[in-house]
């Protein structure tokens, strides 16, 4: 689910920056660096949606480096998948076990346990893909699916969940062929 | 496995509740505490079932609903655009309005899935008790405030919703409910884990692989060992994820795998890149080289930076490009055609993904024939669509150039305009001719002899050859996803591994009993822990296939791309044999013939695996000659422990069935000597059928596992007794020589003693 949310952050910036654009600099580098990131409680951060000139306060020297420490708090659009929730994914990679699936930059693993029974000795190595047995659905690499997170975890400012689409109304959406709106 | 999950009882609250529906799938996944089915009393159920069947929600038997397919919807260029100057925007109002979108986004969808639910669920039947009724968002709605006020809003039926006891999976009970007990929750054997979660129910991973010494009595009674209650094996599937499962679900897979591998007659095959099937370097001296040589190829690949720990560099918004050189293998196209309807190959090297990616494509196309890679086809896209752009400017003009010379001979007064109006004309054709990187040559020509026709044959042959071309490339993909298809496994998919090891498990795991193995180092396999079970530890499996490493002489002394070559212990004519002589790629495809043919000439019942085979073969080679190393091995290595690994000339020697002794006598036939002039060289020169040969037969004979001639091998013999061909000399002359024994030997040694 996207929410947006209040966060802090700190950036230190060496003596050099120091100038006319130095809220901008400490802006830019507050982008690149949190951008993309996956907090442990929060999600990944999608977008750093705007940095309030005034909550950025001013920086404390560290004197073993002349570095300043700014503590900078901004909105961010965050991306955080919550157990039981339903979305959208599009397969990337298929193979004996399962297949992955990615919504945005999370990556969802969907074991072929937690396929229909008439999916679950569906995968054909030669195209690469999960077929059921009435040969109707095939999920391959770059097909939409339904599933539903089943568990999550952040390691290393990455977020690995696992999906199922073992239920009614889960499962392929579409087949990758995308069309232009 | 003889593990059986827990079982745990769904209980009625009575026995006089009946189960109305179940809310949850049956056999699927439910969390302590989720709602399992909604129960009531037993008169109230024919009303409730009336009911329910009546605001169709009841599913048909078990089957799987499956959601409505559609189109994707991709948003149009423009939206985007518009989307990307609408960013800046004060943070109060977008705040409300993404979560406000995101709302209503999310309502519409609900509406939209509702409608389309109910209409095909319409056809529903009363029999609630095997069937599994679907959750539609107002029945779960229904459910909650029933739990809640303990009676559906609408009827007066009591309704009361069972709570899953455990985590597990739900079962019904298949005979008749008896106490009150419906079915039962399965706990999760937890198949496999990724990332730490269990691949099935999601939850954390639990201390289960290795670090659980579960000694009870029980289970170490029972298994005779003290191996962990279960033990996990780490895979690593197509696109570098690393997967660990259980034992159990390992071995059904390998049962699956075997079972699809005899059902279309082949085997495994895992292929090395490097000095195996070709020669890499990232040195700019091999571009002059890339011309001149038809087996050189190049690609292009970003070379990865790495990020500046306190975040002070920018990142660099371009990645930085390096060319490699890739030289083929002699005789690859030949080889790669002869495995490939006989194995199923898969590529295992110490390069990264994106260059074994990139390697497997550029062998296909090396398969069908074709040079031209991604960059080249879009040049000559280009080159294409500049003359077809010439052609037309070249058509219109002359079209006008016709028609205006028609009116000129009405008017007079046209012709200073077209000769002004030519004069621009000829100005742009010359534009858009410099522009054309398919011949600089023509840009020079005149510009009146560019006729239409001209231009259009210089079209059409680009024409076809682009269309060529990319009908070539377009196969290549085809047959690289044929051949190669998701089994590539690179250094960077396997991380954890270290840079000099492969595991055989990691692809196969339950150790490949179908896999041959094709590398020009055994370190590297003999370094994994688990790679082999017949063989001692710290040796390479049996499954492996060593190669001579394939060194292309240009690119000799450039530095390597990924791992150094395998050791060469033949140490031997590099020079005198050129590399176009190579014939490795033959004998191994020889080799993986046999055994193809060995393996399912078989009974299925007394089926030997493949790296029993491989050994049997082996063993064929050299059976009945007696060796004697000289120069080889260190001598106080003689003694070994029986588990140590062999010194790798050794365990050459051995698998290739050749009996090893220690000293020299009437029954050696080889006398495999490093250099010449040792004790035991000496020795071998004293009878008759003993031969003195270098180590680089042994090589010869254990990479193509074939007995390789002599001849070219043998070490020249001493100068005093040149005359003479060392291995089969007349047998006075062998008499005479055994005769002059120690007085003959002793001098030389003497003399050679003095030299020094």
């Amino acid at each position: 689910m996207f929410y947006v949310k209040q966060l802090e952050h700190e950036i230190v910036l060496t003596p050099v920056h120091f100038g006319p654009k130095l809220k901008a600099t400490i802006v830019r580098l507050l982008k690149e660096e949190v951008e993309g990131l996956a907090l442990a409680n929060y999600g990944y951060v999608v977008n750093v949606i705007e940095v309030p000139e005034d909550q950025i306060k001013s920086g404390i020297i560290e004197y073993d480096s002349g570095d300043v420490v700014f503590t900078v708090k901004y909105t961010a659009l965050l991306l955080r998948p919550f157990i039981n929730e339903v979305l959208d994914a599009v397969v990337t990679q298929c193979n004996a076990l399962g297949f992955f699936a990615f919504c945005g930059p999370l990556r969802i693993f969907v074991s072929k346990h937690s396929m229909p029974e008439e999916m679950f000795n569906g995968f054909d190595g030669s195209k690469d893909a999960w077929i059921s047995d009435d040969k109707e659905v095939v999920i391959s690499s770059g097909c939409g699916v339904r599933l539903r997170i089943k568990g999550r975890t952040v390691e290393q400012g990455n977020i690995t969940a696992i999906g199922t689409i073992k239920d009614n109304y889960l499962g392929q959406i579409d087949d990758g062929e995308t069309m232009e709106s | 496995m003889s593990e059986t999950p827990k079982r745990t009882d769904i209980c009625l609250p009575s026995e006089k509740h009946v189960v109305l529906t179940w809310k949850v799938k049956l056999g699927s996944h439910v969390q302590q505490g989720e709602t399992i089915a909604m129960c009531c009393l037993e008169e109230d159920a024919e009303v409730a079932r009336s009911k329910i069947a009546s605001s169709a929600s009841t599913a048909t038997k078990s089957t799987h609903k499956r959601p409505k397919r559609g189109r994707r919807l991709i948003p149009s260029p423009a939206s985007i655009a518009a989307a990307k100057t609408a960013k800046p925007l004060p943070a109060q109002p977008i705040d409300s309005n993404t979560t406000h979108n995101l709302h209503q986004k999310l309502a519409e969808r609900l509406a939209k899935s509702k409608p389309s639910a109910a209409a095909e669920n319409k056809a529903s039947d009363e029999t609630l008790d095997d069937s599994t009724p679907i959750t539609t968002e107002d029945e779960h709605e229904k459910a909650t405030v029933s739990a809640t006020t303990k009676k559906a809003p609408k009827e007066s039926v009591q309704t009361t919703p069972i709570l899953s006891p455990v985590n597990g999976f739900v079962h019904e009970s298949k005979d008749e409910a008896t106490n009150g007990v419906i079915g039962y929750i399965e706990e999760c054997l937890h198949p496999g884990f990724v990332g730490g979660l269990c691949v099935v129910c999601g939850t954390a991973k639990l201390e289960i692989d290795g670090n659980d010494n579960d000694l009870s009595p029980n289970s170490s009674s029972l298994t005779g060992n003290s191996e962990p209650r279960q033990k996990n094996t780490l895979v690593t599937v197509s696109g570098g994820v690393t997967v660990s499962i259980s034992q159990q679900e390992s071995q059904e897979m390998a049962k699956l795998d075997i079972e699809r591998l005899l059902g279309i007659k082949k085997l495994c095959l895992v292929l090395d890149l490097d000095h195996t099937l070709l020669h890499a370097t990232a040195d700019p001296r091999a571009q002059p080289l890339c011309e001149s040589n038809d087996d050189v190829r190049t690609l292009r690949l970003p070379i990865v930076m790495e990020a500046q720990p306190n975040g002070q560099t920018q990142p660099s918004q371009q990645p930085v490009f390096m060319t490699h050189y890739v030289k083929l293998r002699p005789h690859l196209k030949e080889f790669l055609n002869s495995v490939r309807d006989a194995y199923e190959l898969s590529v295992y090297t110490a390069g990264t993904r994106q260059y074994a990616e990139e390697i497997t494509i550029i062998l296909c196309r090396h398969l069908v024939g074709t040079k031209l890679d991604m960059l080249e086809l879009e040049k000559l896209r280009y080159a294409t669509f500049v003359a077809q752009q010439e052609y037309e400017t070249q058509v219109r003009l002359e079209k006008k150039r016709k028609s205006d010379s028609n009116e000129g001979a009405d008017e007079g007064g046209a012709d200073s305009k077209q000769a002004v109006k030519r004069k621009k004309v000829s100005f742009g054709v010359d534009e858009v001719k410099t522009y054309n990187t398919t011949s600089s040559a023509d840009a020079n020509a005149p510009v009146e002899k560019k006729t239409a026709e001209v231009l259009k044959t210089k079209l059409d042959e680009l024409k076809a050859e682009l269309s060529k071309g990319e009908e070539m490339e377009k196969e290549a993909q085809k047959l690289r996803q044929s051949i190669f298809g998701s089994r590539v496994v690179s250094r960077t998919d396997v991380g954890d591994l270290g840079r000099d090891v492969k595991s055989l498990r990691r692809i196969f795991p339950c150790g490949g009993t179908m896999a041959a193995v094709l590398d020009d180092r055994e370190d590297v396999w003999a370094n994994a822990s688990d790679n082999s079970e017949t063989t001692r530890k710290g040796e390479p499996p049996s499954n492996l296939l060593l190669v001579k490493p394939y060194h292309f002489s240009a690119f000799q002394g450039f530095a390597d791309v990924n791992n150094a070559a395998g050791v060469d212990l033949s140490a031997s004519n590099q020079s005198t044999e050129t590399e176009e002589n190579d014939i490795q790629l033959i004998w191994t495809g020889q080799i993986l013939k046999d055994l193809h043919t060995l393996y399912y000439s078989q009974q299925n019942g007394t089926r030997q695996t493949v790296p029993q085979l491989l050994s049997r073969m082996r063993k064929n080679v050299l059976k009945g000659t007696n060796l004697v190393l000289s120069g080889l091995v260190p001598l106080n290595r003689d003694v070994l422990l029986p588990d140590a690994p062999r010194p790798t000339i050794v365990r050459y020697a051995e698998s290739l069935g050749a009996q090893l002794q220690k000293n020299v006598d009437v029954s050696v036939t080889h006398v495999v000597a490093a250099k010449d002039g040792t004790d035991k060289a000496i020795a071998a020169r004293k009878f008759p059928r003993t031969v003195l040969i270098k180590p680089s037969w042994l090589m010869e004979c254990y990479w193509s596992m074939s007995r390789r001639r002599s001849l070219a091998h043998l070490m020249t013999p001493i100068p005093s007794r040149s005359s003479s061909p060392v291995p089969m000399p007349k047998p006075a002359e062998a008499a005479e020589e055994s005769s002059d024994d120690e007085d003959d030997l002793a001098a030389e040694f003497e003399e050679e003693l003095m030299n020094y």
